[in-house]
C-alpha cells in the first residue's frame, strides 16, 4: 500500500512537472522589429551665382528592399515606415578660399518611377538652412529643422510603397535651392566650390513571427 | 504513457528549454540594434533580473547531509520567474536625432510585441521596438550533488552547447549556451545536539552563464552570480521534507551587441550594475529511494520558483 502511494504521489508530481515543462515551452509571437536606414545624398557645388540648384535622387524602393532582404522579411510584413530626422554637413571645401555663408532650402518631390518626369507630389521644402558657414559645417552633422510639408511627401511615398506601390515606387528627388551667398557673391573668377551631403533617417517597422520559450 | 516515457519527455523538455534560449538571444540582438546604450539597458532590465533570479534558484534545497556516507545525485530542474506588469515597460527616450527629445513608456524585452510610435508636430515619427510578450523566463539546469565527506557536499552545474547555424531572419549566428556553477554546502547539524529539531546547513554557490553570439563573434549575454546562505529542513513523514533557506545573492550581467541606431554600426557594451538581494526559499522535497522530486518558491528582488527531479542516492 505504501509503495503504491509513493508511486502514485511521485507520478502525480512528475505529471505536473511535465505538463508545465513539456507541454507548452514554445509559444508563437508576432513582434515588431525596428530597422533604421540612413540615406545620404551628396551634392557637389561649383557655381558662379548666388541662385543655384543641384539635385540628387533616391529610389527608396531599392533601399527598403535591401533592408527586407537583410532581415529576411517580405514587403507585406512592413507595418510602417516614417522619416525620423535629417542632418547635413560639408564634406569637402577649398581650404585656400575664405569662408562662404549660404542660405537656402532642400526640397523634396516624389516622382512616378513608371513614368519618369511625372511628379506625383511636391516639390515641398524639407528643411531650410540659413546663414550656414561652410567651413564651420565641415565634418559636422548639423540637425535639420524639418518642414511638415516635405516630411509628409516622404512619408506618403513610403506608405504608398508599403501599400503595394499604388502610385509608383518611392523615387524621391532632393533639390538644393540656394538663395543667398555671403560675404559676397560668387563669380566666374571666384566660384563657390564645396561638397556637402544631406542625410535622412527612416524607421521601418516590420512584423516578425518568432517562437519564444515561455513555459509558464 | 509509461513511467519511462514520462521521464524521457520531461528530460526532453529540459533540454529543449536550454536549446531554445540561443535563438531567443539572437532575436534579442536584432531588437536591440535599434537602441544605443541607455535605452538598451532599460529594455533588457527585466531580463537581467530574471537571469539572476533563475540562476540563484534551486541550489541548496534540504539541509540534511550525511556526515560520512555516499551521496551522489544528478538533478534536472527548471527555474523560472513570472513577470509582472511593472516589468513590461521602461522609461525610454527617443534617439536617432528625433526632435523634440521625447520620453515614453516603451516595451521592455518582455513587454508587448507592438512597437511604440511617438510623433512630432512636423510629422516625423520615432519607433521603439516591441518586446517578446513573455509571461515567464525559465532556464533549465542539470546539477550534480556529491557528498558527504565530513558533512560537506559539492554542488556542480554544467551545460554547454553550440547551437551553430544561423537565425533565418537576420543571419545572426545563434552561438553557444554555456553554464558552469560550483559550490559547497556544509552540515551545521553535525555540531548541534542530536535532538535539535531541524537539520541546518550553510553553503555558497558561484555561477557563470553565457548565451548567444553577437555579430562580432563575442558572447551576447554574460552573467555571473553568487549565493551565500543557510538552510533548514525537517523530514516530516516517510518521504516529505519541507525546507527553507535564507541567502544573500549577487548578480551581474553584461550584454555586447551591434547597434545600428546611427549611420554606421557601432559595438555597444551594456554593463548592468551588480544587483544584491536577500533571498528566502520555501520548498518541499519528495524523497523516494532513488528518485527525488522538489518544488520551491523564492522570495527575492525578483520572485522565482523551481521544479525538478533528482536521481541517485
Amino acid at each position: 500500500m505504501k509503495a503504491a502511494l509513493r508511486k502514485t504521489g511521485f507520478l502525480l508530481f512528475l505529471f505536473g512537472l511535465i505538463q508545465v515543462a513539456g507541454g507548452c515551452i514554445m509559444e508563437d509571437r508576432v513582434i515588431e522589429l525596428v530597422v533604421n536606414e540612413t540615406t545620404c545624398v551628396d551634392f557637389l557645388e561649383d557655381h558662379d551665382t548666388v541662385l543655384y540648384g543641384n539635385s540628387g535622387t533616391v529610389n527608396y524602393a531599392d533601399k527598403i528592399n535591401e533592408i527586407l532582404d537583410e532581415n529576411g522579411v517580405s514587403r507585406d510584413k512592413i507595418v510602417s515606415a516614417r522619416l525620423v530626422s535629417a542632418s547635413y554637413g560639408v564634406t569637402e571645401l577649398d581650404p585656400a578660399h575664405d569662408d562662404w555663408i549660404i542660405t537656402g532650402s532642400i526640397t523634396v518631390e516624389w516622382e512616378d518611377a513608371s513614368a519618369p518626369g511625372v511628379i506625383i507630389e511636391g516639390p515641398a521644402t524639407l528643411w531650410e538652412y540659413t546663414d550656414v558657414s561652410i567651413s564651420a559645417a565641415l565634418g559636422k552633422k548639423i540637425p535639420a529643422t524639418l518642414n511638415r510639408a516635405g516630411v509628409e511627401i516622404l512619408n506618403k511615398a513610403l506608405a504608398d510603397f508599403i501599400a503595394g506601390g499604388v502610385r509608383g515606387n518611392p523615387v524621391l528627388t532632393f533639390r538644393v535651392v540656394n538663395t543667398g551667398v555671403g560675404p559676397h557673391s560668387p563669380n566666374s573668377g571666384e566660384p563657390i566650390q564645396f561638397a556637402w551631403k544631406g542625410c535622412i533617417v527612416v524607421d521601418i517597422v516590420t512584423e516578425t513571427d518568432v517562437e519564444v520559450p515561455d513555459p509558464f | 504513457m509509461t513511467f519511462g516515457g514520462l521521464l524521457k519527455k520531461g528530460i526532453a523538455a529540459l533540454v529543449l528549454l536550454l536549446c531554445f534560449a540561443p535563438p531567443l538571444a539572437a532575436q534579442i540582438e536584432d531588437q536591440l540594434s535599434a537602441y544605443t546604450g541607455a535605452n538598451a539597458k532599460g529594455y533588457l532590465q527585466p531580463f537581467s533580473s530574471a537571469f539572476g533570479a533563475d540562476l540563484n534558484t534551486g541550489i541548496f534545497r534540504t539541509a540534511s547531509i550525511p556526515k560520512m556516507g555516499p551521496k551522489i545525485r544528478l538533478e534536472l530542474q527548471i527555474m523560472s520567474v513570472i513577470f509582472g506588469d511593472d516589468d513590461r515597460t521602461f522609461r525610454a527616450v527617443t534617439e536617432r536625432g528625433f526632435t523634440p527629445k521625447t520620453y515614453a513608456n516603451a516595451p521592455t524585452v518582455v513587454g508587448s510585441g507592438k512597437a511604440l510610435m511617438v510623433e512630432a508636430a512636423d510629422s516625423t515619427a520615432f519607433f521603439f521596438p516591441g518586446g517578446f510578450d513573455l509571461n515567464s523566463f525559465a532556464l533549465a539546469a542539470p546539477q550534480l550533488r556529491v557528498g558527504g565527506v565530513f558533512g560537506t557536499e559539492v554542488i556542480l552545474r554544467y551545460f554547454a552547447l553550440n547551437i551553430g547555424g544561423s537565425d533565418d531572419s537576420s543571419g545572426t549566428e545563434l552561438g553557444n549556451i554555456s553554464l558552469f556553477g560550483i559550490g559547497l554546502k556544509h552540515s551545521i547539524s553535525q555540531y548541534l545536539p542530536p535532538l535539535f529539531p531541524v537539520n541546518l546547513s550553510a553553503g555558497f554557490f558561484w555561477q557563470t552563464f553565457s548565451l548567444g553570439e553577437n555579430k562580432e563573434g563575442d558572447k551576447l549575454i554574460s552573467s555571473k552570480t553568487l549565493s551565500i546562505g543557510v538552510q533548514a529542513s525537517k523530514k516530516m513523514a516517510m518521504f516529505f521534507e519541507p525546507y527553507a533557506g535564507v541567502s544573500y545573492d549577487t548578480h551581474s550581467m553584461s550584454v555586447s551587441y551591434e547597434s545600428k541606431a546611427s549611420d554606421t554600426p557601432i559595438d555597444i557594451d551594456v554593463d548592468f550594475e551588480k544587483e544584491s538581494s536577500m533571498h528566502l526559499t520555501l520548498g518541499l522535497m519528495l524523497e523516494f529511494p532513488v528518485v527525488k522530486g522538489f518544488a520551491e518558491y523564492n522570495i527575492a528582488g525578483q520572485n522565482s520558483f523551481a521544479l525538478g527531479l533528482g536521481f541517485g542516492i
